[in-house]
């Protein structure tokens, strides 16, 4: 379960993007947060990441009832956060592989769980990337280093499934994907849904949210949630645009 | 094909070593690397001892050629034999040749491993003939406030390849100096390294190519990280003769800053006198990537973990032009391990 409660948050030179956002998304539930461009979307995101640069001036984050705004980006991932970036950043020089064995074992090691050998690893590799459709010549490449759109993004649901968090940010995921890439991606999400894991989608257009259906959606403007509703919210803001909002 | 080796005259290099003296700070060829603040060590004594060498004509006055022909010893020789060669360097001052025969290929693996506040030279000698090829790799450790100067003459035949990959750490002062001559068409030199500093050290490389001969190739690729308030130097020349036409010679240096006050200095020099050439000279000069590193942490990684796989992605190209007689996964894990012994 993820809570935020009255987050104030901004950059390090004092801009207040976030101005007292409050979110409660239980284990098991997908909500989405909408809002048109600079409204501070991917700010949350950032901040809820722990991403350098950014800086938050009051309120509380709440992982699975842990405070985690004051911990590192490494150790967030450890608590069972995980960041879906919108732009999955290339590495050229770092394998994939290597990577990802790096990353599962340092979580495990965090989490105080036994390392996984080699062996073991690439059985595990060998079968979520299987279910998700990733082709074993991907993981021989470099970090995103050639990749499409639609494989960076694929690969981000890989890395999502083999470090199992127990809550997932993925932020704007669609952008970059024609409908085809989008509903691979989507798949590959969906899989990962269980009644243990909470999901934060970020989005900008509903197209995202017919593939990935979300418990509960919220409309973000200047940094502050404007209104919640279900499913059917994000379809209003579809053909209604933001500006209803607006005046509101 | 080969030439005939001469004894080294030993008087006459001791009264160029005297008469020149120690290289001056206000020197070119020594403009970012303060060598007179060594200059009052313990540099050995003379020696009387026989040593074969091939005399190579320096292209610039050099005290530490002088320095070495004077107090030498004799560390390798790989004349006309196809070998795998691993040699650790023992002496102050070592003289090393190597000579291939047309079509011979051999290894060559150079382990340095010099002590805290000692000074030293190496010379190397190589000759190929045409077709032959040789790969050398220079392994190279300097203790804390040391100094050492390495120089590697080399004269490549038509067809011949010469490939050198330094791997450097740490050091006062480690120099590192390698000229080669492209005498015949189709011969070509690859000179490869990177070089890994912190705390006060320093390390200086410079190569010098000279394409004598129309249709020869050269490539220099070289990778610095350096932390704390190292320094790191390169300077490359590459010079082509006026009738060495259709050459290519291509060179890049880059660099990784891993603490405001480290510092790299980087200067090429292009000197070409042919019209129809393909020259090409590229530096690059920065820190570690922002973004990279967010990314590897947002997945788990420790700062320090997340670093070291950012350092070992920038210098791992150089590893992977090692041929495959060297360990290369040894070398990742040693540059791992020194980004954890460095205070940035």
């Amino acid at each position: 379960m993820l809570e935020i409660n009255n987050l104030h948050a901004g950059l390090d030179d004092g801009t207040e993007i976030i101005r007292g956002l409050s979110l409660c998304v239980p284990a098991g539930e997908v909500h989405a947060i909408m809002g048109p461009n600079g409204s501070g979307k991917s700010t949350t995101a950032h901040v809820l990441a722990g991403k350098p640069g950014y800086q938050l001036t009051a309120g509380e984050i709440k992982l699975n009832g842990q405070d985690i705004s004051g911990l590192e980006p490494e150790e967030r991932a450890a608590a069972g956060l995980f960041l879906a970036f919108q732009y999955p950043v290339e590495i050229p020089g770092v394998s994939s592989t290597t990577f990802l064995k790096a990353a599962v074992n340092a979580v495990r090691n965090q989490r105080g769980e036994e390392q996984l050998d080699g062996l073991s690893f690439v059985k595990l590799l060998r079968a979520k990337a299987e279910e998700l459709g990733i082709s074993q010549d991907m993981l021989k490449r470099a970090i995103n280093v050639g990749f499409s759109g639609g494989e960076k993004k694929r690969f981000e649901t890989l890395q999502m499934s083999v470090l199992e968090p127990s809550f997932c940010i993925l932020d704007e995921t669609d952008s970059g994907l024609d409908v085809d890439a989008l509903r691979t991606v989507a798949d590959g999400v969906n899989k990962l849904r269980s009644p243990d894991r909470g999901f934060l989608v970020i989005t900008h257009y509903q197209r995202l949210l017919d593939y990935i259906v979300p418990d509960k959606v919220h409309v973000l403007r200047d940094g502050i949630i404007e209104r919640s509703g279900g499913a059917e919210l994000a379809l209003d803001v579809e053909k209604q645009g933001y500006g209803l909002y607006q005046e509101a | 094909m080969l030439s005939t080796p001469n004894e080294i005259d030993r008087s006459s290099a001791a009264e160029q070593l005297d008469r020149l003296g120690f290289p001056a700070a206000q020197s070119e060829a020594w403009r970012y690397s303060r060598i007179s603040a060594y200059a009052k060590r313990d540099w050995g004594e003379n020696l009387s001892g026989s040593v074969a060498s091939l005399v190579l004509e320096s292209a610039e006055p050099n005290v530490f050629i002088h320095m070495n022909r004077a107090k030498s010893q004799i560390g390798y020789r790989v004349i006309n034999q196809e070998v795998v060669l691993q040699h650790n360097v023992t002496s102050q001052h070592e003289h090393n040749l190597i000579q291939l025969a047309s079509g011979q290929r051999a290894v060559v693996v150079e382990s340095l491993s010099t002590a805290d506040k000692s000074v030293g030279t190496s010379l190397t000698e190589v000759e190929l003939a045409p077709g032959a090829e040789l790969i050398r790799l220079q392994m190279r450790r300097h203790g804390a406030d040391s100094a050492h100067v390495n120089h590697t003459a080399v004269k490549v035949a038509g067809g011949a390849t010469f490939t050198n990959i330094d791997f450097t750490r740490g050091g006062g002062l480690s120099r590192n100096e390698i000229q080669v001559q492209l005498l015949a068409e189709q011969a070509q030199a690859n000179l490869y390294g990177t070089y890994l500093l912190r705390g006060q050290e320093h390390a200086d490389t410079h190569t010098h190519i000279a394409h004598r001969a129309p249709e020869t190739y050269s490539r220099e690729i070289y990778k610095g990280v350096v932390a704390d308030r190292a320094r790191g130097v390169f300077q490359g020349k590459i010079r082509v003769d006026q009738h060495a036409q259709k050459i290519e010679g291509h060179q890049l240096s880059r660099g990784l800053i891993l603490s405001p006050r480290a510092r790299i200095d980087v200067k090429p020099e292009l000197e070409i006198f042919a019209d129809d050439v393909i020259c090409s000279h590229g530096a690059t000069i920065g820190d570690l990537d922002e973004q990279q590193l967010f990314y590897l942490r947002a997945r788990g990684l420790d700062a320090q973990t997340a670093k070291a796989m950012l350092v070992q992605a920038f210098v791992a190209e150089i590893i992977d032009l090692m041929p495959s007689e060297i360990d290369h996964d040894g070398l990742l894990t040693e540059i791992s391990k020194w980004l954890t012994g460095s205070r940035s």
